[in-house]
């Protein structure tokens, strides 16, 4: 297997240790938003608890006499708390969701301009294609958090304060009862922290193995059909269930735990506030209308804190993503595309005594020392083992990366020198494993020339050995391509890749051939394809297939980043080197 | 629809009844509490000293200590059913599948098979384990905490009451009106995520087309209509949000007025003025749980279906009552063979007869779709076929056990499937008590214990992410030794050696067809070098055997199979 995809990013190592505030200013273009969610979240919390507590309030003063006239005003001002309590609420609902639509195109499109400088570079360990799924999954956490927790947060400190504000003036001990059971709810979650923590990975762990294990025996239904083994499995997943089944339990005696624990505090703090308040009653500070309103108030306070602490435990996991998606948004784009040159009319590509390693440092180097020339219609191969560095030749023609010794050249100018994207124009590529994107596959023809009419589709299609397969399509070129679209085959791929080089209308073409075999119709459809473009553009093949490279004007010999031996089919036999030996193996 | 996901599961009403019981129990615990405060209040009010009162405090103490436990007792409660529920549909769900066997990944996509085996048992579990406690706890606890009310002053229970009942009367309506309007949003969600996930898993080859701006153009435009679209929806669909929180707080704030209104003018004792107070907060509590429960329910009408689907699905073929004894020798015929995969369409076989000598090296050769596969499984027993029998050493192969007929067997296809575990491990597999001599002796022959001895931890290695990344011809040399470890009497090479090169291939064949080793054998492929070997060549077209001979011989002729060796042979020349 060679992709061109491969080699550590040395961008992973300063990777931000920010975490979630570090994201901040990647949402600055939404300030104004953000302040309005959190704003409209803290007046929502707080015209709810204000209606509990002018509610309280009002039995206070009704039950101790105040004569009905006097209530009215006190009518008044409940109608307002709940007025303000579900206006706020309807409008941090729309606030907060404008906001999360405004991030996704923020982060979103954030992720993709990312991974765009960084491709094919390994990203966090991973291919770009592995990294896309965790990455836009973090970016919806993040709208989440942005949109939704972060207001609950702030709420969750702003209206206890207030709470504790309006106990003071009731009296300062009503405050200061409160107090420490504000503290003991919020902190509930950290004492068990650590233990929770542990729980959850164990937990985890074991639904990933369980899962990993049901997919294995959904994947593999026929081999377990042959080795006779669907007990075995069936037995292992019974195993797996069980050993899941206590760490949940576990989970669930602690998670219990905490709940209560929370709960109780809740009620410890409005026993101690009933307490206080007697004892004050008693001692004629408080008085008796204002004594539904300290216990209402001293329990309803807690409530936003509370909430938060269910989401606490999620904090771990927000803050690893925000550092995941700040890496993405720091990547450094592995070139610079500063060239202003002309493209020559020339189109030789030539590759002089290039060098390239991905690590600056110790590692070996890919290419050793590489010279080739491929001028207009001329068809040459590379061959070699797999690592030998056929695709890195390719990956640098087309300014994936830039070489590290020598230089590529494209009629003799230095590619370094040329506008990237008029480069990538004179360079068609067909990839090992080829894309194609959820679309019809005439769209997906066009990639490189959108503006291309469907006849000329059609003509490349025709080129490629394609057409006639598409047209028995029962939606023909409009078939889409991807999960729910045609199932087609690798070879059928491919020859959609070479449609779409050929619509691009390049003249040199890189063609990195399948290590796997066709079947023969689309061997033979494939070879057909070659000849038809053979002479018409230049042609460099990645070959592995002799087939292919029987018929190359020169065949050039990897190894080791070096090229070892060079030549025609036939003169490379005559010297019975390493050619030969994979030759005369295929030959027979 | 939820009856029959409540079917699913089987008996878990004891466990329900536990998980309803302790949920409603927390929630006389939360009235109790409220109860105790009022009649605390209401006996100061009443001018009674502190002292009269601290009896009701002490009461609240209690109830707070005794909802604590029983919250405790609760989530262990919700696990304990979750597990059940889970562990019942799993179990139920996997060993359905496996008596289905490989067939069924025909009528249903591998990815489809593990969303609902994975994720649609994880929406199931919540239904059982939150969502239907949620709501059998919020019909009789709203009524338990309204009937406290009643009992002390009607009209502030029935007063409430009314909002009460507002509130899932509003939800409903919404339900009704609005779902489909939402669900379209979470559509349209949806698809612009796979947008980008396809874009950025496309990246490399957008940039190689010099595509990746107007590729960004397109999906900051997407990004932008899906604002425009999900904002203009929200408006209407945010309207549930503030009308649930409307109801509440109205409820309680104009419950609480009219309450107050009252005692002033002396219509009121203090003590039903005091329950409305704390109470009127506990009527709504269940409700909002059951909201936050809500989408669970939804995700979960969602996942049953693909399960009762699943679970309806009859296995293709049948073990036979008494089993016949396993044969003896090892020919294979195919007598007037018939088989569509679905009943209507076109046969993939049609009256194919052929016949394979005990120890004989019989190729097969044809376009794709002629049925080389099909034949491959029917004789596997993965499927039936609808007319004719297939028959080894002369025993018609329905009338031998599933797991006897498939000892028979070595299998390798050109989709290797390595298990997660070690290398031993997956050659382990074929043959569960070999000796370390044994495995090596078939790697050996498979010409990949080299390179397995070259790996740090040689045979125990891991394969897969984190361990040897294999190549695609590695993969298929391992199923190769897999196959030859299990050393059974008939072995089927489909495209065996597609991805390996053609050295290795060539010493792979000897190993294989050494006189020592030598067996019924048939070999699918497209090689003509692998071809050209066997005894006999079979080719076939449209499912029928066209042709039928020695290579030399087809060669000849100019048939079918001259075409596709010169198909082959030529094309770019």
């Amino acid at each position: 297997m060679t992709t061109i995809a491969s080699a550590p990013s040395a961008a992973d190592a300063n990777e931000s240790r920010a975490g979630l505030l570090g994201l901040i200013p990647l949402v600055k273009s939404r300030w104004g938003l953000l302040a309005w969610t959190v704003f409209s979240g803290i007046l929502s919390q707080g015209g709810a608890l204000a209606t509990f507590a002018v509610g309280a309030w009002l039995v206070g003063r009704a039950a101790t006499g105040t004569p009905p006239a006097e209530l009215v005003s006190g009518f008044g001002i409940l109608g307002i708390a709940v007025a303000i309590a579900v206006g706020a609420r309807q409008w941090q609902a729309y606030v907060s969701h404008e906001l999360a639509f405004s991030l996704i195109e923020t982060l979103q499109v954030g992720i993709y301009d990312g991974l765009e400088r960084s491709a094919p570079r390994y990203v966090l360990g991973r291919r770009t294609g592995e990294l896309a799924s965790v990455a836009t999954a973090d970016a919806e956490l993040m709208e989440h958090f942005y949109a939704h927790t972060l207001a609950d947060y702030v709420g969750a400190i702003i209206v206890p304060l207030g709470a504790l504000v309006v106990l003071a003036f009731l009296h300062p001990l009503a405050a200061l009862t409160l107090l420490p059971f504000m503290l003991l709810v919020a902190s509930v979650p950290y004492w068990l922290a650590s233990r929770a923590g542990a729980q959850g990975r164990i937990v985890m762990e074991h639904l990933g193995r369980l899962n990993a294990d049901t997919v294995e025996t959904i994947q593999s239904l026929r081999e377990l059909a042959l080795f006779g083994r669907e007990n075995d499995f069936l037995d292992r997943l019974r195993e797996r269930s069980r050993t899941l089944a206590a760490a949940q339990r576990r989970y669930g005696v602690r998670a219990g735990l905490e709940h209560a624990a929370i709960d109780l505090s809740v009620a410890g703090a409005t026993l101690a506030a009933a307490i206080v308040g007697l004892w004050l009653l008693h001692a004629g500070r408080l008085p008796l209308a204002s004594y539904p309103l300290m216990l209402v108030l001293s329990g309803a306070a807690l409530v936003p804190i509370v909430e938060v602490t269910q989401t606490a435990r999620k904090l771990g996991e927000l803050r690893a993503g925000a550092r995941r998606i700040l890496t993405i948004f720091t990547q450094k784009s592995c070139i610079r595309d500063d060239g202003q040159a002309p493209i020559p009319n020339d189109t030789t590509l030539s590759f002089e005594n290039v060098r390239f390693r991905y690590d600056a440092t110790g590692e070996k180097p890919i290419l050793d020392g590489i010279s080739l020339t491929l001028p207009p219609g001329e068809m040459v191969a590379l061959v070699g083992a797999s690592g030998a560095g056929k695709s890195t030749c390719a990956a640098l023609a087309l300014r994936f990366w830039d070489v590290t010794g020598g230089a590529v050249r494209l009629g003799g100018r230095d590619i370094r020198e040329l506008p990237l994207a008029a480069l990538r124009r004179k360079i068609a590529w067909v990839p090992q494993e080829v894309h194609l994107f959820n679309e019809s596959i005439a769209d997906n023809i066009r990639l490189g020339n959108p503006e291309a009419s469907l006849a000329e589709v059609e003509r490349a299609a025709r080129l490629a050995q394609a057409h006639t397969f598409i047209a028995a399509l029962p939606e023909g070129y409009d078939t889409r391509c991807g999960e729910q679209g045609a199932r087609l085959s690798g070879g059928q791929r491919q020859r959609i890749a070479i449609a779409r080089a050929l619509l691009a209308e390049a003249p040199i073409l890189m063609l990195d051939e399948a290590s796997s075999n066709l079947d023969s119709e689309n061997e033979a459809a494939f070879q057909a394809a070659l000849a038809s473009i053979r002479g018409k553009r230049a042609l460099l093949v990645i070959a592995h297939r002799l087939s292919t490279i029987k018929h190359a004007d020169r065949i050039l010999v990897l190894e080791h980043g070096r090229i070892v031996e060079q030549g025609t089919h036939a003169q490379l036999l005559v010297k019975d080197g390493a050619y030969t030996a994979l030759a005369t193996a295929s030959e027979d | 629809m939820y009856g029959s996901i409540v079917k699913l599961v089987g008996p878990i009403a004891g466990k329900f009844a536990v998980s309803v019981l302790l949920g409603l129990l927390i929630t006389a615990c939360y009235a109790a509490q409220g109860v105790f405060l009022a009649l605390a209040l209401a006996r100061l009010i009443l001018g009674a000293g502190g002292g009269e009162a601290t009896p009701w405090i002490a009461a609240f103490a209690v109830a707070a200590l005794l909802r604590a436990g029983l919250l405790w007792a609760s989530e262990i409660a919700s696990t304990a059913t979750a597990q059940a529920v889970k562990t019942r549909l799993r179990e139920k769900l996997l060993s359905h599948l496996l008596t289905l066997g490989p067939g069924i990944t025909l009528k249903q996509q591998t990815g489809d098979l593990q969303t609902t085996l994975v994720a649609g048992v994880e929406a199931l579990e919540t239904y059982f384990s939150r969502y239907l406690p949620a709501v059998v706890i919020a019909i009789f606890g709203c009524d338990g905490v309204l009937a406290a009310l009643f009992y002390v002053d009607w009209r502030s229970a029935l007063l409430l009451g009314l909002f009460v009942i507002a509130y899932p009367a509003a939800d409903w309506f919404w339900l009704r009106w609005r779902m489909p309007k939402h669900a379209g949003m979470f559509e349209a969600m949806g698809a612009f995520g796979a947008y980008l996930l396809d874009s950025i898993q496309g990246i490399v080859t957008l940039k190689a087309f010099a595509a990746t701006q107007a590729r960004r153009q397109a999906l900051a435009l997407r990004a932008q209509a899906l604002r425009r679209q999900c904002m203009a929806t929200l408006n209407v669909t945010l309207v549930r949000h503030g009308l649930t929180g409307l109801l509440t707080l109205s409820g309680i704030a104009v419950t609480l007025a009219y309450d107050s209104w009252r005692i002033a003018a002396g219509e009121l004792a203090p003590l039903p003025l005091f329950m409305t107070l704390f109470l009127a907060r506990e009527a709504f509590r269940p409700l909002e749980r059951l909201e936050k429960e809500f989408h669970t329910a939804w995700s979960a009408g969602g996942a049953a279906e693909p399960m009762l689907t699943l679970l309806a699905e009859r296995p293709p073929v049948g073990e036979p009552d008494h089993p016949a004894p396993v044969p003896w020798r090892y020919d294979i015929a195919f007598e007037q063979v018939t088989f569509a995969y679905e009943t209507g369409t076109t046969a993939a076989l049609s009256q194919l007869s052929f016949t394979v000598a005990e120890n004989e090296f019989v190729a097969l050769v044809g376009p794709s779709g002629a049925g080389k596969s099909t034949l491959v499984s029917l004789l596997l027993r993965f499927f039936d076929p609808r007319e004719g029998t297939i028959r080894i050493g002369g025993t018609d192969i329905r009338h031998l056990a599933l797991h006897r007929l498939r000892e028979l067997f070595g299998v390798v296809s050109q989709d290797t499937v390595l298990f997660h575990g070690s290398i031993e491990d997956n050659l382990r597999i074929a043959k569960p008590d070999a000796t370390a001599d044994e495995i090596r002796a078939a790697a050996k022959a498979a010409h990949i214990h080299d390179f397995i001895a070259s790996l740090p931890d040689g045979y125990g290695s891991q394969i897969g992410e984190r361990g040897a990344k294999l190549s695609g011809g590695q993969r298929q040399r391992l199923s190769i030794a897999r196959a030859l470890l299990k050393n059974a009497p008939i072995l089927i090479l489909d495209e065996a050696t597609s991805s390996v090169d053609s050295l290795t291939e060539r010493a792979i064949r000897e190993a294989i067809e050494a006189p020592a080793s030598r067996r019924t054998t048939l070999v699918i492929a497209h090689r003509l070098s692998t071809v050209a070997k066997a005894d006999r060549i079979l080719v076939l077209e449209a499912g029928n055997v066209v042709e039928e001979g020695a290579h030399e011989q087809l060669a000849r002729t100019r048939g079918v199979y001259a075409k596709l060796m010169a198909a082959q042979e030529g094309a770019a020349a």
